[in-house]
């Protein structure tokens, strides 16, 4: 498979552009390759989530899980988004957007393995002030799946105050997700949580496990929650698994 | 030794004496019946206890027994139980007798109970109740659902107890009643739970499970509702131990949670009047007068947070889940349920901790608005402490326009007002107002620019209005402080404001006495902004309008005020003058009264056309000054 390059002769298993900042990006595949069947819809649209910037991905409806996108989309709609995205080089920003947890992958790197526990502090889109929480992954996920704004997500948890009190948790008391327990499912992105649940959610890939520590300001502020369940100005750990995206 | 009434019972028991239930003939157990019924009445029930006790009349009492519950009851004594032989008396009924004929022996001696002693007849009568429906095999449901519906049918003759006088005095056994009927259902309760989980049982106990659980959880709906008539405040202020039906409604809480319905899920309902058609077409006629500026409705009509996928809505007003074991909830009862979670934190640790408050708000708004519509001030009152409680957990400003559905956002405030305003209660007015400004100070200045030009257009209550702009003066007060100029309470954007509240729609003929609150507060803001914001910053912008002002409101003020002075003193020298022509009128009302009051409410006309007088002088000095 050709990989991402104005080289021809560079050859990558990932399709990924190289880390040239002058030169402009070339793809992997030609139109004609698109217009056959060599290539699938989802790895058209695999490649553009990763590489393309996410205001081109919001303009072009590229936003959301896989299987949903490759639902909505024609193909001829996904050959049209590449054929712009080259044209006009939206690419992803390194700098600015990077640091999303999708992790991107470069030319002939294998992803970083961060089953042990990478910690990485991830900056949400649109939100200009910095991220008020920290996550570490516990458990690597399926990296290719996450959630977008307006999912809706599925996840066990266990939420404790800094002194490792737990305020709340949705794991059963055995430990064994079994018939009766039922993961938490909400949608995501648009407030029905806690500001840094709903952001450090949208950089967990499917199965991930993490942990994550947020600040009080993302999550119950001055006030805390009544009955003393959360002091005021708290800065809560969770231990969040995502386990669905639909 | 039985008197000589009881002799008609000695002769049916002696007809049938050990003959087998078949044996016994319909009008044997009648007369048995009316033998039993005399006695009773005469105080005989030792005479019965004998006569039910002696096992050679176990196969007559098999056959009639289930008809004496009646005549029982009307002999049970009222308040607290004391013994006088009816106890041993249904023991042995419930031990001997068919349980299902019982149920209905049940039914008919609920049915010819009195309102005024139900309750205590309940109360007796529970245990037995519960002993019988425990032992029926087939149709358990359908026993439990006639019994338990009775029971409520009969409870919702009673009078609720809601003053703190009437619930400790509590006079017809309501409370006593409501406690202890929960804590009874608990093995039936355990029964519907325990089967639905085993997947082991046959079709036809699945079926039958499902059906007690309906029963049951229509049971807890028509509770619930009760529940919401109530106060559930403590007795006395200041009383460490909460309100003794808080107990049972702990339990009925857990119950829920037992049988499937988790509270967390139950009350997590999308917004139930998204937008009524009716409010739909309000709202369009609004945006059509004043151009779409004030009400911005969020992307797809409704709010970013979206509708909750587990639960759906009917037109009905009901909610149910998804599929099987369906059931529909009444708003009421689902309002009480989130009333008693986030007022009396009952079950609160099944509620995640995760969820936003805005989210939260959002879940509670529509039931909020279900019970302030209401006209019981018990409801109304629940409805206030439940936004206060959900109000008090967000930051002051934190509230943005984008959070909150905007539906939900006017329509809230509306019926804050119209509670307000017009609620013939004192209590749930004087918190209605405190409620409402708790929610402008959670919203943020955005979200407080767009209330205010919205109750100004909209309130007709000059005492409302007047409230708007004492907090338009406020806002504008914060803001006049801080640097810039642009800011939502500040130059153009707070010009905008002013606009509805310096300007007299009727001009000179405006009538001073009914718009007095709000041409007060009006007069006191302008001359607020005059002092703060001098000519020279002129950082509001109020003296780029000042000649507008003039025209459009204060002459027309100062004329107003010339000629209602001159009538009410034409008025009060009438009514004062002896023989005088009376007759006097405050703005379209005759005054009907006695003439010294007549005087008096003319003088307090007088002395507030003085005051505004006074304000409206001050403004017009301060500008004739700086000019």
């Amino acid at each position: 498979m050709r990989g991402w390059s104005e080289n021809s002769h560079a050859i990558s298993k990932d399709r990924s552009f190289p880390q040239t900042s002058m030169a402009a990006k070339k793809g992997p595949w030609s139109v004609q390759d698109l217009q056959g069947d060599r290539v699938s819809k989802k790895e058209i649209i695999q490649l553009l989530q990763q590489q393309a910037s996410h205001q081109f991905l919001e303009e072009q409806k590229l936003l959301g899980s896989l299987k949903n996108v490759a639902k909505t989309s024609t193909k001829d709609h996904l050959v049209k988004s590449y054929e712009l995205l080259l044209k006009n080089q939206k690419f992803k920003d390194d700098k600015a957007e990077n640091v999303q947890s999708k992790p991107s992958k470069g030319v002939g790197k294998k992803p970083a393995a961060d089953s042990k526990s990478t910690v990485a502090t991830a900056a949400p889109p649109v939100v200009e002030e910095p991220p008020k929480y920290s996550k570490s992954v516990l458990k690597r996920g399926d990296k290719l799946s996450y959630p977008q704004r307006g999912d809706t997500v599925a996840c066990w948890y266990k939420g404790m105050l800094e002194d490792g009190t737990v305020f709340d948790s949705n794991l059963p008391a055995g430990g064994r997700k079994g018939k009766s327990a039922k993961p938490l499912t909400f949608k995501v992105g648009v407030g029905k949580v806690i500001k840094g649940w709903d952001e450090a959610l949208m950089t967990m890939s499917n199965g991930e496990k993490a942990r994550l520590e947020i600040e009080s300001e993302w999550a119950y502020g001055k006030k805390g929650l009544p009955d003393g369940k959360i002091p005021p100005n708290a800065k809560l750990i969770f231990e969040v698994e995502l386990v669905s995206i639909e | 030794m039985c008197s000589m009434q009881d002799h008609g019972l000695t002769a049916v028991l002696q007809k049938c004496v050990r003959l087998p239930e078949e044996e016994i003939s319909p009008e044997d157990g009648d007369s048995f019946v009316m033998a039993v019924k005399l006695c009773l009445q005469h105080g005989n029930s030792q005479c019965v206890l004998r006569a039910v006790q002696n096992e050679c009349n176990e196969g007559l009492l098999r056959c009639a027994g289930w008809n004496l519950l009646a005549p029982l009851v009307e002999v049970m004594p009222q308040g607290k139980a004391t013994d006088n032989g009816i106890e041993p008396i249904l023991n042995r009924i419930t031990q001997v007798c068919s349980p299902k004929e019982l149920v209905f022996g049940f039914f008919e001696a609920l049915d010819s109970s009195k309102a005024n002693c139900i309750c205590f007849v309940i109360v007796q009568l529970l245990p037995y109740m519960m002993k019988v429906l425990y032992k029926i095999d087939v149709s358990k449901g359908y026993s439990v659902g006639l019994l338990l519906s009775s029971v409520m049918t009969q409870l919702d003759s009673v009078p609720v107890p809601y003053t703190a006088r009437q619930r400790k005095e509590d006079a017809h056994g309501l409370h006593g009643c409501l406690s202890t009927l929960i804590p009874a259902l608990g093995p039936l309760v355990h029964e519907a739970t325990v089967n639905a989980r085993d997947g082991s049982f046959r079709a036809s106990v699945k079926y039958a499970t499902r059906e007690l659980r309906q029963e049951l959880l229509q049971f807890c709906e028509r509770y619930l509702g009760f529940l919401l008539l109530t106060s559930l405040e403590p007795l006395q202020e200041g009383e460490s131990e909460k309100f003794p039906l808080l107990k049972p409604a702990r339990m009925l809480v857990l119950y829920l949670d037992e049988m499937g319905e988790s509270p967390q899920k139950l009350i997590q309902i999308p917004c139930i009047k998204k937008e009524a058609p009716q409010q739909a077409e309000e709202s369009k006629g609004f945006r059509n007068v004043y151009g779409g500026e004030i009400l911005q409705e969020s992307g797809e009509g409704g709010s970013v947070l979206g509708n909750e996928d587990i639960i759906g809505s009917r037109e009905d007003g009901t909610f149910h889940f998804g599929d099987k074991d369906l059931f529909s909830w009444s708003t009421s009862s689902l309002a009480c349920l989130t009333y008693l979670m986030f007022v009396h934190n009952l079950a609160m640790d099944k509620f995640p901790a995760v969820y936003s408050h805005v989210y939260v708000l959002q879940t509670n708004a529509p039931f909020v608005a279900e019970m302030l519509q209401r006209s019981e001030e018990g409801i109304i009152m629940k409805g206030l402490s439940l936004l206060e409680v959900c109000l008090c957990r967000l930051e002051l400003g934190s509230l943005t326009m984008e959070s909150l559905d905007i539906a939900h956002l006017m329509g809230l405030s509306q019926d804050l007002i119209k509670l307000m305003s017009s609620c013939p209660l004192e209590a749930p007015r004087k918190k209605g107002l405190e409620v409402f400004q708790l929610f402008i100070y959670r919203l943020n200045e955005e979200g407080k620019h767009r209330l205010f030009r919205y109750v100004l257009h909209t309130c007709t209550h000059a005492g409302v209005a007047g409230y708007i702009i004492q907090n338009i003066n406020k806002q504008a007060d914060i803001a006049l402080r801080g640097p810039g100029r642009e800011g939502w309470f500040c130059g153009r954007r707070l010009l905008l404001l002013l606009k509805p509240v310096l300007w007299l729609a009727e001009g000179a003929e405006t009538d001073l006495l009914e718009h007095s609150d709000r041409i007060m507060a009006a007069l006191n803001l302008l001359r607020f902004l005059l002092i703060r914001d001098n000519i020279s910053e002129n950082k509001a912008g109020i003296w780029n309008e000042i000649h507008k002002i003039e025209n459009k409101f204060l002459r027309p003020i100062r004329m107003a005020l010339n000629l209602s002075r001159a009538h009410y003193d034409a008025q009060l020298k009438s009514a004062t003058k002896p023989g005088g022509i009376r007759g006097s009128s405050i703005g379209s009302r005759p005054l009907k009264m006695p003439v010294e009051q007549e005087v008096q409410v003319l003088q307090s006309a007088l002395s507030l056309f003085d005051l505004l007088e006074s304000v409206l002088a001050r403004v017009e000095e301060i500008i004739n000054g700086d000019h």
